[in-house]
């Protein structure tokens, strides 16, 4: 059977797991870490980096290191999210020809599935250097509240890494799913995911293999980073103005540092109760000054500069209980996921809100890697052990007279689903119709995330009212919505233009796909002669080593001094073929001086 | 909607214009299957209900089948006005355009009284409910069906034999639901006991989304049944949102099916006990009579006897050579007059008495001869009708037997040449069939479809040259025929 493997692609974090032998794991990658940081950098000689080189190397390549990539994903440019976005983030980000922020490093602009894509390919590369085989099937999460245009993206994403991705499934439910896989008896659970860019929360039953998210809610814009944010821009950068009149947001380097060492406090005020920051050299002053930050953060000070956010995810837990329809009471087991969820007052108000202490036991940044493993496990096997029932996070409708927004499809339905509407023509002739569909829960169009522009096009011209064309919107398992259109007088199916998209164009992958397959070949072809330099280094030391021995034996005879003569031929054209980068000589050359080697360790040996 | 509009009353009877051209008229699909309802004798209310349309798209259906001059509506005359709900029957039938599949048919000219345990709010209540409010007036799977799986639902064979990588029983559940979405109930659809426990309901739920999510058949090849599969389980999971969301739904709903199913089952066991009661009469009746024949049989063979003795005390006869031959002369008068009257059987066997009787008689013999002939091809006839019949509702091998009975009564050319094709046509006993065939050649030499059927026969039985002799003899009376030609080329072959 083919073997799917499921990746949690995190804002911070990313992860992968497979199924073994009917147990999900987690697959270390090469440096032994279960999880790997999403991070992307782009070296100066024109390497990608990812995970942990990446982000080790992030304070001096900042402006061409991207973290937080998933918090662009799916967005469009003049999105508050990418606004802000671009004022905090040392790298640059560019607008893009389909409206989408696009990001720059070095001379080459990036869309942001791309960037997903490498990190996408590193978790490919990950699982099949685990299982020694070759890995074509994913299936990916994504935070709940993430919209169609989001789901789409990341669907992108793993098309240009090269994965089928067979299933885009929420990270809550992945989590219940790695939480409940196995377990007998009825359960309603509630899943509380503040990871490091977003914050979902998802209530689920759980009955004999049977997952059925009840309600989901959440803030796709709410994480970890925001918590990083809180440090950096309102505590560190104001003290550090305060006391030296030096605004450090303008120098991109101390920004990622600051940030650094905000996101390394706070993971240490989990535990501790203070903390110190310490960066020297933050800035300089102009000469040969420069200034030092020194602070203390203490546990109390944090909570005090993050409590709204903690509170914003109760109110929208509320929410989602309300929508479940079922009582606070009747929630057996509450499980927390997410990075951020280690901060003691996170785990605090949970527990205040829900009324029981959150589950303990599960692996906070495993679980959803975990869960969507199982989720691949299941799709692939022919016995139904396991199903997902999910929902649409959002409500689905279309824009009325008067920039109103009509619900079709409301939130919290299960998927996949569809649904019909009939439109009619309200003028003589007319031949084209143009539908806006949007996604959200405001009874403003304009406030709502605009997923495209329809226009039925090619109308039979008749009077007004007589044409009537019924446009079924349909919700995938992915959460993916699609729009089909037919005459239902002559039940012919209507053509679709689809207009004002973030997305890329079906081209635009294609060829994203092929760029990425040929940089993978290049990347392998000079990792091969990186090695091939390597073994004609090492001969050639070792040959040198014992030359001075041989040449006073050989040196004797005619047939020795050829040898000599030869042997030092052979030495020349390695050495040459080892400035060049051809693969097939630096071969040639290396079996040339193996068999040298050998026949001096032959005479060398002779001798005794 | 108090009053179906312009139209007139809802007791008013739309009916058929026969001699307005329907094909010239330009309808759309809701139209004509209004149109396909209207049978003359349904009120407006009782078509409305049955087209499964809302009342106010079949409202609007009807009048413009009546501007375009296909139906009139005719006045209801003096009938008391009925109640609305009554008239539309208690379903709380869907209301709204059915969601799927075939329309619902569910034609029953006059509703049933309404059941006992539920009220007209109830109907009230769930007809506002469109489709998840949805009671339909019998249950689909009725008690003692035919399948206690799938009730009387017919599949469509070919359905059953399409491209797909689903099982037969797959395709069965797929497709007994989809096209019976508009002929189930809820619980039908989930495969579940009426109820209004939210927990027996999820379960039953799970079950069902088990069998139909489309991610049971991930990755499979499903053609058509994708489809199928996909709104099975959307319509399921919007049954089961909205009975988890609506108490009073959940309830009402559940007290409306358990009531119907209750007067379904009292309407059953009326039915079956006066069908029982009908028949214990009959049967009384029958035995009656059939007393009665055999008493007035005795009487009769009792004043016969009186009279023969009286008779021939009187005629002072007692030679019984004598008293033969009259009885003898007695029974050719009888099957003369039988065969005057064309019952040749009866006249066979009154003959046939006489010539036992006086078998040097020179009138009898050649008498019965003839009448025997007749009586045969009456036989034979009778036993042919008797295999058609079978024939025609596809008992084959009765059919046959019964054939055979009769060109062994009497052979008719055109019997043993039908009979003959049939056998090889069910490849039956083909010597029995050649032999038939042969003879039919034998009687009509000059009837190319009898040699056609005996070289068909004998190509079966491989016996080459035989059927090549007939099919070359085929060809010189029909040099066309293409069966002799195909044939003939065929077992040259061999």
């Amino acid at each position: 059977m083919e073997r799917i493997i499921g990746i949690d692609l995190g804002t911070t974090n990313s992860c992968v797991a497979i199924v073994e032998g009917g147990t999900p794991v987690v697959l270390p990658n090469k440096g032994g870490y279960k999880t790997t940081p999403s991070v992307v950098a782009i070296s100066e000689n024109g390497k990608r980096l990812v995970g942990h080189i990446a982000k080790r190397q992030s304070i001096t390549n900042a402006t061409n290191t991207v973290y937080a990539s998933k918090r662009l994903i799916g967005r469009r440019w003049k999105s508050p999210a990418v606004r802000t976005m671009v004022e905090t983030m040392p790298y640059t980000i560019v607008e893009g020809s389909n409206n989408d922020p696009r990001i720059k490093l070095r001379d080459r602009v990036y869309t942001v599935p791309e960037i997903s894509s490498i990190i996408l390919q590193e978790m490919k590369l990950i699982s099949e250097e685990y299982t020694g085989e070759k890995i074509e099937k994913a299936v990916i999460t994504v935070p709940a509240y993430f919209n169609d245009a989001q789901r789409q993206a990341t669907k992108d994403a793993g098309r240009i890494a090269g994965l089928d991705v067979v299933r885009i499934i929420n990270e809550p439910t992945a989590a219940a799913l790695a939480y409940g896989f196995g377990r007998e008896g009825d359960r309603t659970i509630a899943v509380y995911d503040l990871g490091g860019g977003t914050f979902d929360i998802s209530v689920l039953s759980i009955s004999n293999g049977v997952f059925e998210v009840l309600a989901t809610a959440g803030d796709t814009f709410l994480g970890g980073e925001d918590f990083d944010g809180r440090i950096v821009m309102d505590w560190l950068v104001l003290e550090f103005a305060r006391e030296h009149q030096i605004d450090l947001r303008r120098d991109k380097m101390a920004l990622q540092r600051l940030r650094d060492a905000a996101e390394k406090a706070k993971c240490e005020l989990s535990s501790a109760r203070e903390t110190e920051i310490n960066l020297p050299f933050i800035i300089s002053t102009g000469g040969s000054d420069a200034l030092h930050l020194q602070k203390t953060l203490t546990r109390d000070r944090l909570e005090e500069l993050t409590i709204d956010l903690v509170d914003r995810t109760v109110k929208i837990c509320k929410k989602a209980v309300e929508e479940a329809g079922i009582g606070l009471k009747d929630i057996d087991d509450v499980i927390l996921v997410g990075g951020q969820t280690r901060m003691p007052i996170v785990q605090a108000k949970v527990k205040e809100f829900f009324g029981k202490e959150p589950l303990k036991g599960v692996h906070p940044d495993e679980v959803v890697a975990l869960g969507a493993a199982i989720q691949g496990m299941a799709l692939m096997e022919d016995s139904q052990h396991v199903l997902l029932l999910d929902v649409t996070p959002h409500s689905l409708g279309i824009m009325i007279v008067g920039g109103f927004f009509s619900v079709l499809i409301p939130q919290n339905t299960t998927v996949p689903t569809s649904k019909s509407h009939i439109f009619t023509t309200v003028k003589d002739n007319q031949t084209s119709v143009k539908i806006l569909v949007l996604q959200g829960e405001s009874d403003r169009a304009e406030e709502n995330e605009l997923l495209g522009e329809f226009i039925l096009t090619g109308l039979r011209p008749a009077p007004r009212g007589e044409v009537e064309i019924e446009v079924t919107f349909e919700i995938n398992a992915d959460g993916i919505v699609s729009v089909s259109a037919k005459d239902l007088e002559t039940g012919q199916q209507q053509a679709i233009t689809v207009t004002a998209t973030s997305g890329l164009t079906e081209d635009e992958i294609k060829k994203m796909m092929q760029e990425n397959q040929e940089y993978l070949v290049d990347m392998r072809r000079s990792e091969e002669v990186e090695k091939e330099k390597l073994t004609s280094r090492r001969t050639l030391q070792e040959i040198d080593k014992i030359f001075p021995k041989v040449r006073t034996v050989l040196e004797g005879s005619d047939f020795g001094q050829d040898a000599i003569r030869k042997a030092e031929r052979v030495m020349e054209m390695a050495r040459k073929a080892m400035e060049g980068n051809d693969h097939q000589a630096l071969k040639t050359s290396n079996e040339a001086l193996a068999r040298t080697l050998n026949m001096f360790k032959g005479v060398v040996q002779k001798l005794g | 909607m108090e009053r179906p509009g312009a139209l007139g009353d809802w007791e008013d009877r739309p009916r058929r214009n026969t001699d307005v051209d329907v094909i010239g008229a330009r309808l759309d699909h809701r139209e004509a299957f209004v149109l396909t309802r209207i049978d003359g004798t349904s009120s407006i209310a009782e078509v409305c209900e049955m087209s499964g349309l809302s009342s106010d798209d079949a409202v609007r259906a009807i009048e413009r089948l009546v501007q375009l001059g296909l139906v009139r509506v005719e006045r209801a005359v003096a009938q008391p006005r009925r109640d609305r709900a009554m008239e539309a029957g208690w379903s709380a039938a869907a209301q709204g355009r059915p969601i799927d599949a075939r329309p619902a048919v569910h034609a029953r000219p006059s509703a049933p009284p309404l059941p006992e345990g539920i009220s007209r709010g109830d109907l009230d209540f769930l007809r506002a409910k469109g489709r998840l409010g949805f009671v339909p007036l019998e249950p689909m799977l009725k008690p003692g069906g035919k399948d206690p799986i799938f009730g009387d639902f017919v599949f469509d064979s070919r359905e059953l034999l399409e491209r797909s990588e689903l099982t037969v029983e797959q395709r069965k559940e797929v497709l007994f639901r989809f096209y019976g979405l508009e002929r189930m109930d809820h619980y039908e659809l989930f495969s579940c006991d009426p109820t209004e426990d939210l927990k027996a309901l999820r379960a039953a739920y799970y079950a069902f989304s088990k069998r139909f999510h489309p991610d049971t058949f991930f990755g499979k090849e499903l053609g058509t049944f994708a489809e199928k599969v996909e709104r099975v389980h959307r319509t399921g999971s919007q049954i089961y949102e909205a009975l988890r969301a609506d108490q009073r739904l959940r309830e009402t709903y559940c007290r409306v099916v358990l009531a119907r199913n209750n007067a379904f089952r009292a309407r059953l066991e009326a039915e079956r006990a006066a069908k029982d009661a009908e028949r214990a009469a009959r049967d009384a009746e029958a035995r009656e009579a059939e007393a009665r024949e055999a008493d007035d049989r005795k009487r009769q063979l009792e004043a016969r006897l009186a009279d023969r003795t009286r008779a021939r005390r009187e005629s002072g006869l007692t030679n019984p050579m004598v008293d033969q031959l009259k009885r003898a002369e007695r029974h050719y008068v009888e099957g003369m007059a039988q065969y005057d009257a064309g019952n040749f059987v009866a006249a066979a066997s009154s003959l046939k008495l006489a010539m036992t009787f006086d078998p040097k008689n020179e009138r009898y013999g050649p008498a019965f001869t003839r009448v025997n002939e007749l009586a045969k091809q009456t036989r034979a006839d009778q036993l042919w009708k008797r295999g058609y019949m079978e024939e025609s509702i596809g008992r084959t091998r009765e059919a046959i037997a019964s054939y055979i009975e009769a060109v062994e009564c009497y052979p008719r050319p055109e019997h043993l040449g039908h009979v003959a094709d049939l056998m090889w046509q069910n490849e039956q006993d083909l010597h029995k069939a050649a032999e038939l065939a042969r003879l039919a050649t034998e009687k009509d030499p000059h009837n190319v479809e009898f040699q056609v059927t005996l070289g068909r026969i004998y190509q079966k039985t491989n016996q080459v040259k035989r059927a090549l002799a007939v099919f070359e003899k085929v060809l010189k009376y029909d040099s066309g025929n293409e069966i002799a030609k195909k044939a003939i080329k065929a077992l040259k072959r061999m």
